[in-house]
């Protein structure tokens, strides 16, 4: 009996983790932008979650080659829209990078690149 | 101690192979699928470039077929634009404009229909385009984005444990994304043939995304 309450007990203790990480991820819609006027660059990011309760945290960064130029970090609720300027250069290529995180669990990296007219 | 049990391990594998029959006295006659599957795979394994570009060209082949419906019944569509192109990453699927625009296209959309029990939950511009959210008492979204711009931006959509599906919307080719786990929203895309792109994304029946996206009115 005692070897069947552990044996349960064991299978419970091992479900639990892997119930929480199944509840866990949810599906964003994810949309970085750059956008430039003369040599300001307007870099943005939308994030919209699956629920009014998802919490959102954003690490943006701008990238001239394989340089980081510029990070900036925001979090929301349930959607997210950022927006920040840069000075840049005329004639170059920037990359603007958005790591998103929905309720603790990193999503990977989006990008947009632009070049600077 | 560890010798000794390696080498007793030794002359009880060497006794199990010489009690086996040998290879010839074993006829045997594979079935054919079995053969073709195993011919397949070792072709896959001898030849894995042509494997990773067979591959390539079926995804080529796919986006094609999903918006290339646009391209062939709109001579305008297809002097104006060469359109939004899926690609894939590990967990995204990400829409980027490929080809020439011609110019933005100005027109702004809206739901003209949304479920019962959904309300308002915001509502903002992005660029060239807006983004439409609603809730229900279970704190789930419904949402409508939409963007024609054409530059620098892109659109991901996390579509990791999915199963894909092609349909039509308002007459226009439409991907929809059903994940794996059903408590999760589905997200169907489309464009039309300004060069717009369309997103709606919810945790509700097909049916009801469908109707949603098929009343997505021009202003």
């Amino acid at each position: 009996m005692k070897k069947h309450i552990g044996f349960v007990m064991l299978l419970i203790a091992l479900l639990i983790p892997v119930y929480a990480q199944a509840a866990t991820p949810r599906r964003p819609k994810v949309l970085p932008y750059i956008n430039f006027s003369g040599t300001t660059a307007t870099c943005s990011v939308s994030v919209t979650g699956d629920s009014t309760k998802d919490t959102i945290s954003l690490t943006a960064k701008l990238y001239d080659g394989s340089t980081c130029i510029a990070t900036w970090t925001d979090s929301g609720t349930c959607n997210l829209n950022f927006s920040k300027t840069k000075t840049v250069q005329s004639g170059k290529t920037y990359k603007l990078t958005a790591d998103v995180t929905i309720n603790g669990t990193a999503l990977g990296t989006t990008s947009a690149t632009g070049t600077c007219p | 101690m560890d010798e000794l049990f390696k080498q007793a391990a030794d002359e009880y594998l060497n006794a199990i192979s010489e009690s086996l029959p040998q290879p010839e006295d074993c006829p045997h006659t594979f079935d054919k699928r079995f053969e073709k599957q195993m011919g397949r795979l070792i072709a896959k394994t001898a030849h894995p470039l042509r494997t990773a570009m067979l591959r390539a060209a079926a995804s080529f082949a796919a986006v094609l077929l999903l918006f290339g419906s646009v391209l062939a019944v709109d001579v305008n569509a297809r002097e104006a634009f060469l359109g939004w192109v899926k690609e894939q990453s590990t967990s995204f699927s990400h829409f980027v404009f490929k080809g020439e625009h011609t110019g933005l296209d100005s027109a702004q959309f809206y739901p003209g229909w949304i479920p019962d029990g959904c309300t308002l939950y915001d509502c903002y511009p992005i660029q060239n385009g807006q983004t439409f959210l609603y809730s229900n008492d279970c704190v789930d979204v419904l949402s409508f984005i939409y963007t024609s711009s054409p530059e620098n931006l892109e659109v991901y959509i996390y579509t990791e444990a999915c199963s894909q599906e092609t349909l039509t919307v308002s007459g226009y080719e439409a991907q929809l994304f059903i994940p794996w786990d059903a408590t999760e929203a589905s997200d169907l895309v489309w464009q039309d043939s300004h060069g717009t792109l369309f997103l709606v994304s919810g945790k509700c029946d097909k049916t009801v995304l469908i109707q949603f996206a098929e009343n997505i009115l021009k202003k």
